[in-house]
């Protein structure tokens, strides 16, 4: 029976490949060979179709069960818990992920493992931007953010806990669209001049209107749940000119996820983003005037075209006093971006070796001096 | 009239054959007129009306008036027509009293010469350089066009209004019993209308001053000190009534007493009718004058206001004042009492004064610094405004020191930790899209600046004026010499 998921082997020794950002090829760790991706593509294209429709197949099946109720206790608690799970087809150890993963590795083998059932038919992506940096540069990157943040607790500093940094592949909508914006406002113009004892002011009063188009093209949006949206903003942008063809050879080695956030619910963001540069262009046309007051806007956003991608991130998430901290980075720029939690210990510790030495001698030069 | 030229004619005959003359003997009355025409250029009419004027203004003002006309001065003793003046009232022993104050105009008729000259203590005094130039243009505007008569009135009742003034003034006029005989009054301790020299064309003495502040009609003077210094408080503008004068002197008596320092207080109503320099000028003047100040370092504060314009100076002497009353501390005692003279609460103000002086004073003792001034162990030392500052830090009340020295530090503590804090939250939604513009996409299909009307505002621009509060002030001295130092300004 065809496995739902692929491992990419070395044709050379069978190891397992990794896509290596540095040189855009798929290198085996054991042997040292690399091949260019399309060639690995057209190796493993019958294997990712028969996984691909193994998948569309074990879907069906599991649909027609619940339907007539007649699944596994133990595989609706699977599928009412959001998982699925998998074998290995290298140790044939079962896998249990995430319904939206696609792309993991196999945690008693080690072997990276694609789902293609994930990007099959109408779930392909029609992007990916491979990773540009390695693990080594990301970790690098996470020991300078950590440096001079005082108030870090120890344990994130910690080398191992570094080491659990990954790299995921993140899905994304990209939005193409059209601005328009229709702008009314009261502006004046007021000079002065002295008069005898008086000083007089003149204003002239305008009524100004402007209206105009502005142009976006690949506004991004994550499309992944799990992916808070503020830190997936904040390591923007990506250089969008990079994107490839999507192909599942990229992602040996890294992790990925599917999207589980529909088009429209992402478009809303795109398009308040949209909208509100719109309005600052056109309202930035208005120039000369002292004042200016608005009477009134009208701001709307044409969808336009609507790209799947994927987009690398190296992400490190930590566990802190129940609370989670997600440290992200951007996979191609390099932008990197966190929340860290902040250690009260150390807090007052600093505030106490800043006031106390500055109190003391204040209080020395007020009652001894 | 004819009995009158003859005896002008026989005593005028007289001087000229004695060149000079010898003076009368003591004693024995003038022998001129008040008027005494010997030109022949008045009328009986006019003679006798300027007489009894001459005569009534001399009275009340007890200064001899006299007017004398002549055909040719150079026929008399004399360089000159003010020679021959002075020759002529020698020789006639014109003037009154002990020290024979009198003013005498002389014409000579020929070439139009006049001269105008004052004699006596008291006459020096009435009349000094500002009135003499008042009396001589009263006479030279109203003899125009050959008015003599006319100018000759002008010139007398300009004289009088001169005369009547000082009497206003208090001044004594028992000129028997003068206190100063023979000295010379200086001008600037009285002067009738003057401001810079310039003279007033029609001075009124007999009008009361516009002034803002109320007058206590019934304000009794103090009673002169014991010792026969002049008092603490001197209220010459009469601004403040009888009782808040005396407990104010007594304030200021208990500084004195306690603290061995004296403040004074003294009050005009203009300070240029007594110096042509400015407010610091005045008081120095008041202070040197007075004798104020105590110790053989004639050590003290004085603070003067001029009420007219509202202008004040407060100055110290003294290397103790000077170490006392340098400029912050000058500083201190301004803030408390302008806000109380803009209010016009004058009690008020100087209480203030009073008080942060002895405040100053009890700090400077408290610092161990001797005041006793006969001491010479500070004499001659430079102290400077830098060594003594009132209400510097160690001498900050506890709970205020304790507040500073553990807020300061926490409030920076805080900051630094706040800002450290700051760094560990960097992840924001972004609103915007710039990155994704496409260039040159922005297209603009309406653009309209329409004008719909115009307004116009006019605004009163606000002037400076005295009761918008004190304006900037001024400082001098304290240059560590012992000698006078201070501030001034506007209240």
């Amino acid at each position: 029976m065809p496995s739902k998921i692929t491992n990419y082997q070395c044709p050379a020794c069978t190891g397992p490949l990794r896509f290596d950002g540095a040189s855009g090829k798929l290198c085996c760790d054991f042997c040292g060979s690399s091949f260019p991706v399309q060639e690995i593509e057209a190796l493993y294209q019958d294997k990712l179709d028969q996984a691909a429709q193994a998948a569309v197949q074990q879907q069906a099946k599991e649909e027609a069960q619940a339907a007539a109720g007649t699944m596994d206790e133990w595989e609706q608690e699977q599928i009412q818990a959001g998982m699925k799970s998998y074998n290995c087809p290298s140790c044939g150890a079962e896998l249990i992920c995430d319904a939206t993963t696609a792309a993991t590795s196999c945690p008693y083998c080690g072997n990276p493992t694609v789902v293609p059932g994930q990007f099959h038919g109408m779930l392909k992506p029609d992007y990916i931007l491979p990773f540009k940096l390695d693990k080594e540069a990301a970790k690098t990157a996470l020991r300078n953010f950590y440096k001079g943040k005082r108030l870090l607790p120890r344990a994130f500093t910690e080398e191992n806990h570094i080491e659990e940094i990954k790299g995921v592949y993140v899905p994304f909508w990209l939005f193409d669209g059209q601005g328009d914006a229709d702008l009314h406002y009261a502006a004046t113009k007021s000079s002065s001049h002295r008069s005898g004892d008086y000083m007089v002011t003149v204003t002239d009063h305008y009524d100004v209107r402007r209206a105009g188009t502005v142009d976006f093209q690949r506004i991004p949006a994550d499309s992944s749940r799990k992916m808070p949206d503020a830190h997936m903003d904040a390591i923007e942008p990506y250089n969008f000119s990079e994107l490839k063809p999507f192909s599942t050879a990229y992602m040996p080695g890294f992790l990925a996820e599917r999207y589980d956030v529909e088009v429209d619910e992402c478009a809303q963001r795109a398009r308040r983003r949209a909208a509100n540069t719109t309005e600052s262009i056109i309202a930035g046309t208005v120039k000369g005037y002292s004042s200016t007051t608005p009477l009134g806007k009208n701001v709307l956003v044409r969808r336009g075209a609507v790209k799947y991608v994927m987009l690398p991130v190296w992400l490190l998430s930590t566990r802190w006093k129940d609370q989670s901290f997600l440290f992200a980075m951007n996979g191609q720029t390099g932008k990197l971006i966190g929340d860290l939690p902040v250690s009260m210990g150390r807090y007052w510790g600093w505030f106490g070796a800043i006031a106390g030495p500055l109190a003391a001698i204040l209080l020395a030069i007020f009652f001894l001096l | 009239m004819k009995k009158r030229i003859c005896t002008a004619l026989i005593l005028l005959l007289a001087f000229s054959l004695c060149f000079g003359g010898t003076a009368l003997a003591e004693g024995t009355e003038p022998g001129l007129d008040h008027i005494t025409d010997a030109a022949g250029i008045l009328s009986a009419e006019q003679l006798s009306k300027l007489e009894s004027l001459a005569a009534q203004y001399s009275e009340q003002g007890q200064v001899e008036l006299y007017i004398v006309t002549m055909e040719d001065y150079s026929e008399y003793p004399g360089d000159d027509v003010v020679d021959c003046a002075g020759q002529l009232y020698e020789y006639f022993s014109l003037g009154s009293g002990a020290d024979r104050s009198g003013v005498l105009l002389l014409l000579s008729m020929k070439e139009l010469d006049y001269a105008l000259i004052v004699r006596g203590s008291y006459g020096s005094y009435c009349f000094g350089e500002d009135n003499m130039g008042l009396a001589e243009t009263a006479f030279l505007n109203g003899c125009g066009g050959g008015n003599w008569a006319g100018g000759m009135e002008d010139y007398l009742n300009q004289c009088g209004d001169i005369l009547l003034t000082a009497r206003a003034n208090n001044l004594s006029l028992d000129q028997t019993n003068l206190t100063l005989p023979g000295q010379t009054y200086p001008y600037m301790m009285y002067r009738y209308g003057v401001t810079d020299g310039a003279g007033q064309s029609e001075p009124q003495p007999t009008e009361t001053p516009a002034e803002p502040v109320q007058a206590d009609p019934t304000t009794a003077s103090q009673p002169p000190r014991a010792d026969g210094r002049v008092n603490h408080v001197t209220d010459e503008a009469d601004i403040l009534t009888a009782d808040q004068e005396l407990r104010l002197e007594s304030k200021a008596n208990e500084i004195s007493q306690n603290l061995n320092f004296d403040v004074y207080i003294y009050t005009v109503w203009n300070y240029r009718d007594r110096t042509s320099g400015d407010v610091n000028a005045c008081a120095m003047d008041i202070y040197t004058y007075y004798d104020m100040g105590s110790g053989a370092g004639r050590d003290g504060l004085l603070l003067l206001l001029s009420m007219q314009d509202r202008d004040y100076s407060i100055i110290h002497y003294g290397y103790y004042g000077e170490y006392c009353f340098g400029d912050h501390n000058l500083d201190l005692i301004e803030s408390a009492f302008l806000d109380d003279f803009r209010r016009n609460d004058w009690e008020g103000g100087f209480s203030d004064y009073l008080s942060v002086s002895e405040d100053v004073l009890r700090t400077a003792a408290a610092h161990n610094l001797s005041l006793e001034k006969e001491d010479q162990s500070f004499r001659g030392q430079a102290y400077t405004g830098n060594t003594y500052r009132y209400g510097v830090t160690g001498k900050l009340p506890v709970p205020l020191r304790l507040l500073i020295a553990l807020g300061g530090p926490s409030i920076a503590a805080l900051i630094v930790c706040s800002t450290f804090k700051a760094q560990m939250k960097t992840a924001k939604e972004r609103t915007t899209a710039e990155d994704y513009v496409v260039p040159g996409s922005a297209t603009l299909r309406i653009r309209e600046d329409r004008f719909t009307h115009r307004t116009e505002t006019r605004t009163k621009i606000q002037t400076e004026s005295h009761s918008s509060g004190g304006g900037g002030r001024s400082s001098f001295g304290g240059g560590g010499g012992g000698g006078f130092g201070g501030h001034s300004g506007k209240f």
